[in-house]
């Protein structure tokens, strides 16, 4: 009984003792953090540091910096969702977030980030150098709350050696979307028994839906409302892919996971800048890109996001001297060369380091900028359940189980009851 | 005096229950209770994922009842936990009655039975959705290497077909698997000379089945359906979303509450709303279980 008491007392104490060490140590964390001489900053993003340590833009910063740069990876489909809980509970544990388009305004209008005007004022870093979309972004904030990591695009890729075999010109940067049409249907290509072999172009994806939709004319967001504004251009798009399903051009939505470009099952893909990087030299086929094709008006979505710094931050200074240097030539091009993504900064993305070398085939580079040039912050400032439920009525109009006009119309319901 | 110690030893024995049932109360105090309740606070405001809040009332019951999703939601709720139910509790039945059979290499049977049920039920999920695709699935290549003829059956998207996928994708789950296990268990304390009894009087495999195997078993049936109805209303979840997406493809099918729920929190931010949603479900799920219960009064037989 007297050893039970004992083992007892010591299992206790052992507890105890467990407990206070561990908020020991976080206390002492905290006033060494709130001190100022932290030299960690974290900072939290979607996507996985190269694993080249020569195009790790975090690791080069440590080595330039002298910061030690914790790179907190939350994965893309929780990333929105991680950072709003963050941001509502105060957490202090992440320095820097890269917000989204859709996030900054909010997270600037509950305090959650600070405006960087003071620090901007003392730096190097160009702000008056943006491209167009990103600068309209940012002054409608009432200050600088974020500086784009980078700047990606929506683009048409397409099979060379498919357009060789059907005699047909590459596309330029000024293809029309009838050029695209008529092209889709010559390369589609049919099996004895009138199954589809290979396909003209594959569906629309959940960004490019919106590419198609503004192009037909729609303005897709509206920033003075914060809403979604669909009509006439979406069932007109919808409209159309739907002719291009029933005619074996498209494929209908399904749920296969395999990518029919890339599998070489469809010569034309509309899909983002960063698959040039996925693809490289991995195609077994000649590849290039273009820009989307124009219908009424040239369209097309900018994808970034934003380095900001939490305002719950104990290292608010150390964290904006990371954030210097990610956004300075040498962190931008070490970015532009590991993703394949052009920088937000002109001056930058003029030099090419975003021309991805393993891309062997692509030579249409100008694409890209050209792109950028015509693209907006459209589909990605909206609520990712309001633009995902509208895909899945677009593509319920595809499957034949409701008009283009009604799944336009649903879509937008949806949206209204959602937004307000 | 006696009676003072026999007082304070009883007092004791009182204390020592109450301390060893602390951790548990604790637990569900802070993990089940709470919530609930903050659930039920919730609802009653405009919370966003960020944490702005404010009271309104009933307005976001007032805004679910008014839209078609919400009852969209409820009929799809209803339907899938009442068909997952029967069939998994049916399939384990019968997977656990040939398992219980006589026979040679009996456990490694039931090893592959039930490895499927310990995959995870998101990677479960995302293999099927490759094997069911159209024009890249597995199945369709198989079918249309022995019919000869290119079979492109869109398993997923056609409403004819998504609910048999969905289904059939329920009896790999580990739901399954446990109710399997659990119901062979249960076979194996049913009296051998019941059966005998049966054989003397010439019964038939059915007619023993029904009158002295489900009798026998349906407390254990009870407790199965229970678990699997509470399992089809809040882990159906885990099944549905890589499966057919937040939006439960195609047109709204497969969209359970929970995906609803998901996606008003955390794709549309709006956590006072998906709690209001959440409140439905609890209650749907307390509809569920009283149903079940007032059910099993009449059908179950407890020995004692």
């Amino acid at each position: 009984m007297k050893s039970k008491k004992i083992f007892a007392l010591i299992l206790f104490t052992s507890l105890t003792g467990g407990m206070l060490s561990g908020c020991g140590k976080a206390n002492g964390e905290k006033s060494n953090a709130s001190s100022g001489t932290s030299q960690k900053v974290t900072i939290a993003v979607w996507n996985e540091p190269n694993s080249n340590e020569e195009l790790n833009m975090y690791a080069q910063c440590e080595k330039k910096t002298g910061i030690d740069v914790e790179v907190t990876v939350i994965p893309e489909s929780d990333y929105s969702s991680k950072l709003n809980q963050m941001v509502s509970t105060g957490d202090d544990s992440t320095d820097i977030y890269v917000v989204w388009e859709n996030d900054i305004a909010n997270f600037a209008h509950e305090k959650g980030i600070i405006a960087l005007d003071d620090y901007l004022s003392k730096s190097s870093i160009k702000t008056n150098d943006f491209i167009y979309a990103v600068e309209k972004l940012s002054s409608g904030l009432g200050g600088t709350y974020g500086l784009p990591w980078c700047a990606a695009t929506e683009l048409l890729y397409y099979n060379q050696d498919m357009f060789d075999a059907a005699g047909i010109e590459y596309p330029d940067n000024n293809w029309s979307y009838s050029d695209f049409k008529a092209a889709a249907q010559k390369l589609t290509k049919k099996a004895s028994d009138g199954s589809t072999e290979i396909y003209g172009c594959t569906l629309p994806n959940t960004q490019t839906w919106w590419a198609g939709i503004g192009g037909a004319g729609d303005q897709v967001y509206d920033p003075s409302t914060g809403k979604l504004v669909i009509g006439d251009g979406a069932v007109s798009f919808v409209s159309d892919c739907l002719d291009m399903v029933k005619s074996g051009i498209m494929p209908a939505p399904s749920s296969d996971t395999s990518d029919l470009f890339a599998a070489g099952k469809a010569a034309m893909s509309w899909q983002g800048s960063w698959n040039i990087g996925t693809y490289g030299s991995k195609l077994p086929f000649n590849w290039d890109i273009a820009s989307i094709p124009t219908n009424k008006i040239k369209y097309n979505t900018i994808h970034t996001g934003f380095y900001t710094i939490n305002a719950k931050s104990k290292n608010k200074d150390n964290a904006f001297k990371v954030i210097e240097y990610l956004m300075s030539e040498e962190g931008q091009t070490i970015n532009s060369k590991a993703s394949g993504n052009p920088s937000a900064i002109k001056s930058i993305a003029d030099k090419g380091a975003w021309k991805v070398e393993s891309a062997t085939t692509v030579e249409n580079w100008s694409a890209i900028t050209d792109s950028l040039a015509a693209g907006v912050f459209g589909y990605t400032c909206l609520p990712s359940g309001v633009t995902n439920n509208a895909v899945s009525e677009f593509n319920s109009a595809l499957l034949g189980q409701k008009t283009p006009q009604q799944a336009v119309e649903n879509a937008l319901n949806y949206a209204n009851e959602t937004i307000g | 005096m006696p009676s003072i110690k026999l007082n304070r030893k009883n007092l004791k024995n009182n204390l020592t229950a109450y301390a060893f049932c602390l951790p548990w109360l604790i637990g569900f105090i802070c993990f089940t209770l709470f919530p609930i309740a903050f659930m039920f606070a919730t609802s009653l405001t405009n919370r966003k994922l960020n944490g702005k809040s404010s009271f309104v009332g009933l307005s976001n019951y007032s805004a679910m009842f008014k839209s078609e999703n919400f009852w969209n939601s409820c009929k799809v709720t209803i339907f899938f936990t009442i068909v997952m139910m029967a069939v998994t509790t049916v399939w384990a039945v019968i997977m656990a009655m040939l398992l219980n059979r006589k026979q040679k290499f009996n456990g490694i049977f039931q090893f592959f039975y039930f490895i499927p049920s310990v995959v995870p039920t998101i990677s479960l999920a995302y293999a099927f959705r490759t094997i069911f695709g159209k024009d890249a699935g597995l199945l369709n290549y198989i079918i249309s290497a022995f019919s000869g003829k290119n079979s492109s059956i869109n398993w997923m998207y056609d409403p004819h077909t998504v609910y048999l996928v969905v289904f059939f994708v329920t009896l790999f789950t580990y739901n399954t698997g446990q109710m399997m296990l659990v119901f062979r268990s249960s076979l194996n304390d049913v009296p051998r000379e019941l059966y005998e009894a049966c054989d003397m009087d010439g019964a038939g495999a059915f007619r023993k089945f029904a009158t002295v195997t489900l009798p026998m078993i349906s407390p254990i049936v009870l407790f199965n359906a229970v678990t699997g109805c509470i399992s089809a209303l809040n882990g159906s979840f885990a099944l549905l979303y890589p499966l057919t997406g937040e939006n439960g493809d195609p047109n709204g099918m497969t969209q359970v509450l929970s995906l609803l729920i998901y996606k008003e929190a955390f794709s549309n931010m709006k956590v006072g709303y998906a709690s209001a949603l959440s409140v439905v479900l609890f209650f749907i799920a307390c509809l569920f279980g009283i149903i079940i219960f007032a059910f099993s009064k009449k059908t179950v037989y407890y020995e004692n």
